[in-house]
């Protein structure tokens, strides 16, 4: 099952800088894992794994700025 | 509200006391007031070399700290006080009022008419007194500001504010804003202690309780301090990729390191080749160049372009 991965609300419909990834394309990573650190009006945040999954496609380049709910990487559920 | 007493002031100490508190107070609310020695305090996505000028940085002394939350630079001093808020993530939600509406009601029983402007900064007369920045993490969130009560505004002006031009990144860039000092808009005047121990009654209200860090939080304040914001891989090696381009030097660099380096000139050129794999700090530069016997003159010209 693809899993997609998408950047958080974080205030209202305004838009986060993807500032850094912590995953690359082929990692299998645990509940609770940080996938990518965003930062939206001063605020960071980190935005982890809620479940285990290997990510499949990283969508989006650190420094983008991206709306909430977009999709930012794709990934596939692991046992 | 619960208050946690930190008198260190140590800057690298308390940014770690801030993370040791959001991970380790799970729920309710609690402040920390705190001063720090003089330092440039970069934000957590900043790029360090584009913000400052680290050679300025450097002569002047002052310590730097990469801090956990975002927003640009800022500079501390003994006349600067610090209050940090952990609290619960209301409704998911991230508000500054929240926890600027608190400081606006302390500083007006001074006589100082403060406002809360679009960038969550707080202003008297247009001029910005409090920059405040977060960090959210699951369901809790960190505050922090500043307050500019008696801060070396000259200071602050040449060591902040001046982006580097030359420098091209997708880093955090900084805000910068006309400043002025608290102390002069007092109705009362009062030192920086007084107008600490007002803050603390201030915020603590009628359920005021304090405490201070235990041995076990001490040491535990210490290695977070040690391991983490006391190093130059955090403060200098989270630096986002960025390009510099000036009059002699063309670099790319990524984590602080330099990764590629090249002039128009060809001696500039070819003393570039060996500061290829150096961090940027000016004592490695200046040894690597020094090693291959680079005339002094394109030395310092490197230098100064990569770091001025």
């Amino acid at each position: 099952m693809t899993i997609e991965i998408k950047m958080p609300a974080f205030r209202g419909d305004e838009k986060s800088i993807l500032c850094a990834w912590s995953v690359d394309e082929g990692d299998t990573v645990d509940v609770g894992d940080i996938l990518f650190e965003a930062e939206c009006d001063k605020v960071t945040s980190p935005c982890l794994a809620d479940v285990k999954m290997k990510i499949t496609s990283i969508l989006a380049d650190e420094g983008d700025e991206i709306a909430p709910g977009t999709t930012v990487a794709l990934a596939e559920a692991v046992n | 509200m619960n208050e946690i007493k930190n008198p260190v002031l140590d800057p690298a100490w308390s940014i770690a006391a801030e993370e040791y508190l959001l991970e380790h107070e799970k729920s309710g609310e609690l402040f920390m007031l705190w001063r720090g020695r003089p330092s440039v305090i970069i934000g957590k996505f900043q790029n360090y070399f584009e913000e400052v000028s680290p050679l300025l940085v450097e002569k002047s002394g002052v310590e730097v700290v990469r801090r956990n939350s975002g927003g640009g630079t800022v500079y501390h001093d003994l006349g600067n006080v610090n209050f940090t808020f952990f609290a619960d993530r209301a409704d998911g939600e991230l508000s500054y009022e929240r926890f600027l509406t608190p400081i606006v009601d302390f500083l007006r029983t001074l006589g100082v008419d403060a406002e809360i402007d679009s960038t969550s900064a707080l202003t008297v007369g247009g001029k910005k007194i409090s920059g405040n920045a977060q960090t959210a993490v699951g369901g809790r969130v960190m505050h922090h500001g500043t307050l500019l009560f008696d801060v070396e505004l000259g200071a602050l002006s040449a060591l902040t504010g001046n982006a580097r031009e030359k420098i091209t990144s997708r880093s955090i860039k900084s805000n910068p804003s006309p400043v002025t000092n608290i102390r002069p808009h007092l109705e009362h005047d009062m030192t920086v202690d007084e107008f600490i121990d007002a803050l603390s009654a201030h915020l603590g209200g009628k359920d005021h309780t304090t405490r201070r860090f235990s041995p076990d939080e001490i040491a535990e304040i210490d290695r977070i301090a040690s391991e983490k914001y006391r190093t130059w891989q955090w403060t200098y090696g989270k630096c986002p990729s960025f390009t510099l381009e000036s009059e002699h030097v063309t670099l790319r660099s990524k984590g602080g390191v330099i990764l590629e380096a090249s002039s128009r000139d060809d001696a500039y050129n070819v003393a570039l080749q060996h500061v290829v794999g150096c961090r940027i700090d000016e004592r490695e530069l200046r040894s690597a160049l020094e090693k291959s016997g680079t005339d002094d003159g394109i030395t310092t010209k490197i230098i100064n372009e990569i770091l001025g």
